[in-house]
């Protein structure tokens, strides 16, 4: 009876437990929004750009830890994108490579950081910021009367982006249950898709966040390409 | 048969000469009298109380073909004193003092203990062997010395696992009408290098001590 008892209220608990999103109501595409439904519409479009990057979290343990350095992305013409996280004084910590099928490659990553899981976190964060490996097409638009909200099914979960004056604000990566990711996004261009000037990344259950802030400087106009 | 065997030694010396000629940079050859370079630069190091000076690093991305930009000021003061304050484009600020790492950035402070990560500890000792003319006896590295007519070039190789995974070797340039360090250049396993140009140095200015003290 008591254990009877004990799931009993396991599941009602369950049933009650807040999930996200459950406010959005869903609105008609395109016409209300004034937003593509493509995946591809919002790929930002850049040459190279160069962010300060901070990481900052508590280990299992509760030990707090944190890194900074510098991280470097840039696409090429022939499709593929590379992104390079290095410290201030240059030692590179990983380098990550997709091709134009958006293909992953490893291409460096020091001994410290060679764990599948972090790789795979890290790799989802630039593959949404980058829209890389969704599908071609959203599932839909919802409103929480503030922002207008894109969704596209991932293997796992599914990922909002938000959207407010047709600017990108955010983006959300979740299951039914909870928020995984929450990415804030500052200083983004209207005009086109770019990539946001400040971004910041919080991992809702791996408690780490990723702060990056755009340098604008001789690097994004003058770094000489050879 | 007899032909295919000689075909196969003159390949190899061919080989071999190419790779000793790109394994040093153009203009230097191998210094005779490295004993010589020794105690000169223990003399030196001796009379150099402090160091100020610029500096402008590049890092060079082989297979991104870009490079990334940055530049600072330098400090040194006898005999483990060491501060390196990058100004652009980002400000972030490294001192070692005593055995410590002492990292700044948007005003927090967070300190490394050397002795504790031997990665740290090895980065620390490199930039202070090169102040204090010490890099012979880095027990991390092999050392091979080169000269051209104006430069002294230190090529450092690594021994010791804690830096073997940091880099493939260091190159140390320095000048031979000062023996002051004028470059640096860490390369990677990978074939990226970064560089740093030393400029406007100034010698036994008496630099206060609170410059490797942060708060």
């Amino acid at each position: 009876m008591r254990s009877f008892l004990f799931v009993s209220g396991l599941l009602l608990w369950g049933a009650c437990a807040p999930t996200p999103y459950k406010d959005l109501r869903q609105v008609a595409p395109t016409e209300h929004t004034g937003l593509s439904d493509r995946a591809l519409s919002y790929k930002p479009s850049f040459d190279k750009a160069l962010y300060e990057c901070v990481v900052e979290g508590k280990t299992p343990l509760g030990k707090k830890y944190r890194l900074s350095g510098l991280l470097f992305l840039k696409q090429f013409e022939d499709g593929t994108d590379r992104v390079v996280f290095q410290s201030q004084m240059g030692n590179t910590f990983f380098d990550f490579g997709w091709d134009y099928e958006d293909q992953f490659t490893v291409h460096r990553i020091i001994a410290q950081m060679d764990k599948p899981a972090l790789i795979a976190t890290l790799r989802k964060d630039f593959e949404l910021l980058l829209f890389k490996n969704l599908p071609e097409q959203a599932s839909g638009f919802y409103t929480d009367g503030n922002y207008h909200y894109l969704r596209f099914e991932l293997s796992k979960g599914f990922v909002y982006y938000l959207f407010q004056n047709q600017q990108m604000r955010g983006i959300e990566n979740a299951d039914e249950k909870r928020k995984v990711v929450v990415m804030q996004l500052n200083g983004t261009a209207s005009e086109a898709p770019s990539l946001a000037s400040h971004i910041h990344i919080a991992h809702l259950r791996a408690g780490f966040t990723i702060r990056l802030t755009k340098l604008e400087n001789e690097n994004s106009n003058d770094a000489t390409t050879e | 048969m007899k032909a295919l065997r000689i075909s196969t030694l003159i390949v190899l010396f061919i080989s071999l000469w190419q790779f000793s000629t790109l394994a040093q940079p153009a203009g230097f050859n191998t210094l005779s009298d490295v004993h010589g370079l020794k105690t000169a630069l223990a003399t030196n190091a001796h009379r150099t109380k402090d160091i100020s000076s610029d500096f402008a690093q590049t890092k060079h991305m082989k297979l991104l073909n870009d490079k990334v930009h940055s530049k600072g000021k330098f400090f040194y003061k006898q005999a483990d004193k060491v501060r390196i304050e990058y100004t652009s484009p980002y400000q972030y600020l490294l001192v070692m003092s005593g055995g410590m790492i002492m990292v700044k950035e948007n005003g927090k402070l967070s300190k490394v203990n050397t002795r504790n990560s031997q990665t740290m500890q090895a980065i620390n000792r490199i930039m202070l062997d090169c102040m204090r003319g010490t890099v012979f006896e880095n027990k991390d590295f092999s050392v091979k010395a080169s000269h051209s007519a104006q430069q002294y070039l230190l090529t450092l190789t690594p021994i010791s696992n804690s830096v073997k995974g940091l880099f493939k070797h260091i190159e140390v340039y320095i000048n031979k009408s000062d023996l002051q360090v004028s470059k640096l250049v860490m390369t990677e396993q990978g074939g990226d290098y970064t560089e740093m140009n030393f400029s406007n140095k100034k010698l036994n200015t008496s630099i206060s001590d609170a410059l490797f003290s942060v708060r």
